[in-house]
């Protein structure tokens, strides 16, 4: 498939004119008409930037620059600073549990989430790889489990074969990360016990109070000094990046992609009003009778939603004391229940409204004005490439696992990234639902020259480098192939800025300031480049930023309006406390991105 | 025909909070379920006069069929076969409502299942209430002609008088809101009573640390679980669910096994009728979505070894027939298919165009024809002797 679009491509780059088809493209702010927005998954910063030293010798802020961990990925002299420890048990659910003793040894990382070459569960239990005696902080996962150095294509074939490099895959829910990153992470010491104490939750199937199938997984980090993600680190060196980029909600990928669609959260309704959920999907981070930490009601087969506006709401008390204490808005409507752990969305991708219910784990279609439509109104083009959501996506797939296209799709279709698919705006309106797209339509309106303004690309499972499903290296290879793809075309090249993160950190370890914005975030940082002409050579950008900081690019460079009076792409542009150029002194705020680029 | 329905649900929602007057406070049972009882037991509802639910669903046999057989044979003069074998009534209780996409978590993330949920085995009735009308108005079950028949052997039923105290006088004229309001005593009957869902079995005492499993049952225990011998777990999750509740041994998704025809079922005769699960016939609503032809809901195996047959056709009559079809269906195909010209013809019972809907990839299957089994005879006495250990204590 892709060996005949490229000769298409070929075919098509000899004629004269073969760009924008489309309506005259809008006038932009800057000299960027083609913003490509790739979302891989679940890395902190630390986890993948952790050992970076850039080759300009430019200053960023990580595991190695604060003396964590040295060069070669053991402790360094400020080991100590990550260091965990465990928390004590309070009687209500609490983001800053008092303190008890150090860890001796990091409890040994488990083989969670982590598949093998056909996308089947290794095992569950300690991985045997990892010792089971490390110091009780980061560690490097390479001088384990080595990084795989396969460079090509991403296909099927490379992407499974590099599946043995696969690590065990933390718990990353919302409750869970408040508490392990407490008032803007100044004590990341409880990553490890939140994980293994409450793990998934007990709505999730086999979480037990007493076996969370959590270990030290989350400390794990790629030793970039060491030469892991030698591609992402050649894309920083040579174009811009952030090490002050984060996620936007604390948590997993549905609210975080939400978040980056439409700067804002989905919430419980019927039909537009809200409404309260099933009783059973409401949260309650409370720990339950005799646990230590285990939550009453959460996981993915349960508690989801919290009715934040109304302190008396399990688990809110904490969270709204911190944002009292700092005067901040929760940005909580009353009798608003928000989704603040993953259910599907609320149609399927023939359109057709899921079913709701006690024992069904979607939420409903929703309103929340999105930046789709907000490009569409303007005469803006864009789409939403997922991949495997057409069935050309998923040739591979069928034909050497002899599956049916809805059981290689289950393989490979992030439902969770494809937050367009919960709008009604978009699902109902045939011309906005048409732009939802597949990976193969990415590549041909690639080749074709028929790329619209702003893409956004999310792509298979498998390519993701999330940890467990998939490997940072096969995330690396569907980076290299699509710049490679876009710089080969000068028209395009010269005008097209391609931006490259994570969605969430997946509840891996980071050692970077986190600022309170609201109720729901922000969480931890991110690693996020920007790979443009315009991009500032080898720049490290410290503004704070998060994945809003993408929609206020996006918005100034097309000169819309921020979504919605509650959205909050509303909030100003960070002004740097001149004694440390990571926090804003006009908090709350985030940046719109020009900082990474020079026009 | 819907509004009085729908006015009559939310009447009997407000009944069940009040606890009317009816009801005997030391009764273990609200009256909704109490009435439901009597209506479970009652062959006048069926009509040969001679079936009530619990002919079928037997409470001594796990609430499944005790008779021998495909299935019973019902109707009004009980010579008609049904199409399908008899399920259990035992733990349903956690059913999601059907959907084409369940999503539910592998890990950390959550996958899409493909379709899931719903009563009945191609799920086309998402509640209790509305699986029970159902049987009474199939031909070949409890055999009414229509509401209309239904209604007139409710209000002679000598539980008449409790449905008028329960839901007024006017109930009794009106079909459709009579015959649902004994659905819904129907309903609360086998929410309420416990011995729908017992979790008495040893391997519920085996979790709960009550009681050991026998180095045979043990080694059956790491064959259902391990993904390249039995994979049983792969649609029967035998680890905790939500809330630490008990396994339910369904992930109450759809699949087609390719479970050989049985010959024995009478709409078999006819050499192009095929039951085809979600995509019909009693399904009406999928037709088009060839790519669902074959597919059958994943039932419990709790109970299973306690079956008097197996599969949607009742094509196997033991638990060891069925270990051996999964382990040989692949490997060994001549066992379990018939030849017509010199071919076999494998997956005889769906039509060859939806044949590539079978499941070829999950192990135990995906063997190649002369490969060993998937499971030895020796490992399928164990796997029995595990799946024994599902079975209730009644």
């Amino acid at each position: 498939m892709h060996r005949a679009a490229l000769a298409l491509s070929a075919a098509l780059t000899a004629l004269p004119v073969c760009a924008e088809r489309a309506a005259p493209a809008a006038a932009t702010a800057t000299p960027i008409r083609h913003v490509i927005v790739i979302i891989g998954e679940n890395q902190t910063f630390d986890a993948l930037f952790g050992t970076w030293q850039p080759a300009n010798g430019a200053a960023v802020n990580n595991l190695l620059s604060e003396g964590i961990v040295q060069a070669d990925g053991s402790p360094g002299a400020n080991f100590a600073r990550a260091a965990q420890r465990r928390g004590q048990s309070t009687p209500h659910y609490s983001i800053d549990p008092p303190r008890a003793e150090l860890y001796e040894h990091l409890p040994q990382p488990t083989l969670i989430g982590v598949a093998d070459l056909r996308f089947k569960p290794v095992g569950t239990g300690p991985d045997p790889r990892i010792p089971a005696d490390l110091p009780s902080g980061p560690f490097a996962i390479s001088r384990y489990i080595a990084y795989s150095r396969q460079q090509s294509p991403p296909t099927l074939a490379t992407s499974s074969g590099a599946m043995s490099a696969a690590s065990g895959d933390p718990v990353h829910r919302f409750f869970q990360m408040w508490q392990q990153c407490g008032p803007e992470n100044r004590q990341p010491d409880l990553y490890t016990w939140v994980a293994v104490t409450a793990g998934m939750g007990g709505d999730t199937s086999g979480v037990l109070p007493q076996s969370t199938g959590q270990g030290g997984e989350l400390m794990g980090f790629l030793n970039m000094a060491g030469g892991d993600a030698p591609y992402l680190r050649s894309l920083a060196d040579r174009y811009a990046s952030s090490d002050n980029h984060h996620q936007p909600v604390m948590g997993g990928t549905a609210m975080n992609f939400f978040m980056l669609a439409s700067a804002d959260l989905p919430f419980f309704n019927v039909a537009g009003r809200a409404m309260a959920p099933p009783e059973n999907q409401i949260e309650d981070p409370d720990p339950s009778a005799g646990s230590e930490n285990f939550y009453r009601r959460d996981g993915y087969q349960g508690g989801s939603y919290v009715n934040c506006a109304d302190r008396g709401s399990p688990g809110a008390a904490s969270i709204l004391d911190l944002l009292d204490a700092r005067h901040l808005a929760s940005r909580c409507e009353p009798g608003h229940y928000y989704l603040v752990n993953n259910l599907a969305a609320g149609y399927d991708l023939d359109g057709h409204p899921q079913p709701l219910g006690p024992n069904n784990y979607s939420y409903p279609p929703q309103s929340v004005p999105t930046i789709a439509e907000a490009l569409a109104r303007h005469g803006v083009s864009w789409k939403w490439y997922i991949g495997a959501r057409d069935r050309a996506d998923l040739g591979p797939e069928m034909r050497t696992l002899h599956l049916s296209l809805e059981a290689a799709r289950r393989l490979q279709y992030n439902n969770d990234g494809d937050p367009l698919a919960a709008s009604t705006a978009i699902m109902t309106t045939p011309s906005l639902r048409s732009k939802l797209q597949g990976l193969d339509s990415f590549y041909r309106d690639l080749a074709r020259g028929t790329l619209p303004a702003v893409s956004f690309v999310v792509p298979k499972s498998r390519d993701n480098g999330h940890p467990g499903s998939s490997v940072v290296a096969s995330f690396e290879n569907l980076l290299r192939d699509i710049v490679g793809r876009v710089q080969r075309q000068p028209q395009l090249w010269s005008h097209a800025a391609i931006i490259a993160t994570t969605d969430e950190g997946g509840g891996q370890f980071d050692s970077g300031y986190i600022q309170v914005l609201d109720f729901f975030g922000d969480g931890p940082r991110v690693p996020l480049l920007v790979i443009s002409p315009f991009a500032r050579r080898g720049h490290v950008d410290h503004t704070y930023n998060d994945h809003i900081s993408i929609l206020k690019f996006i918005e100034r460079n097309w000169r819309l309006a921020p979504l919605s009076a509650r959205s909050r792409d509303n909030l100003p542009d960070p002004i740097a406390d001149p004694n440390d150029p990571y926090r804003p002194t006009n908090a709350p705020a985030v940046g719109d991105l020009m900082t990474l680029f020079e026009f | 025909m819907r509004a009085p329905l729908v006015a009559l649900c939310l009447s009997v929602a407000a009944l069940a909070g009040q606890a009317p007057a009816v009801s005997d406070s030391r009764a273990p049972f609200s009256a909704l379920a109490q009435l439901g009882r009597q209506v479970f037991f009652d062959p006048s509802l069926s009509a040969s006069g001679q079936l009530s639910c619990a002919s079928c669903h037997s409470p001594a046999h796990a609430y499944t069929s005790s008779s021998g057989g495909a299935a019973p044979r019902g109707g009004a003069a009980l010579d008609q076969a049904p199409l399908r074998t008899v399920p259990s009534l035992r733990y349903l209780d956690h059913t999601p409502r059907f959907t084409r996409h369940f999503y539910i978590e592998h890990g950390e993330e959550r996958e899409d299942e493909g379709p899931a949920g719903g009563f009945m085995l191609d799920g086309r009735v998402d509640s209790l209430h509305a699986q029970a009308l159902l049987p009474w108005l199939d031909p070949a079950e409890m055999g009414n002609e229509n509401l209309e028949a239904l209604a007139r052997r409710l209000r002679q039923a000598s539980y008449a008088p409790l449905l008028r105290q329960l839901f007024g006088p006017a109930l009794l004229e009106q079909p459709r809101p009579l015959a649902a309001a004994a659905a819904l005593a129907l309903e609360r009957f086998e929410i309420e009573d416990p011995s729908f869902h017992p979790y008495s079995s040893r391997y519920d005492r085996f979790l709960a640390g009550e009681s050991s499993l026998s180095e045979q049952e043990q080694r059956g225990l790491a064959l259902f679980i391990d993904t390249r011998k039995g994979n049983c777990a792969e649609c029967h999750p035998n680890t905790r669910g939500p809330g630490g509740r008990r396994p339910d041994f369904t992930d109450y998704a759809y699949r087609a096994l390719g479970v050989p025809r049985n010959r024995e079922l009478s709409a078999n005769a006819r050499a192009d009728f095929f039951d085809l699960g979600l995509c019909g016939p009693r399904r009406a609503d999928l037709r088009t979505e060839t790519r669902y032809c074959g597919y059958f809901k994943t039932p419990t195996l709790r109970n299973s070894a306690r079956r008097s047959r197996y599969f949607h056709n009742g094509r196997f009559a033991t638990l060891e027939q069925v270990l051996e079809f999964y382990a040989e269906r692949d490997s060994a195909p001549q066992r379990w298919y018939p030849s017509a010209h010199g071919r076999l013809r494998k997956f005889d019972d769906l039509p060859a165009i939806y044949r590539a809907n079978v499941d070829r990839s999950d192990p135990p299957f995906g063997r190649a024809r002369g490969d060993p089994p998937a499971l030895s005879a020796a490992e399928i006495t164990d796997l029995a002797a595990y799946l024994r250990t599902l079975d209730d204590a009644d």
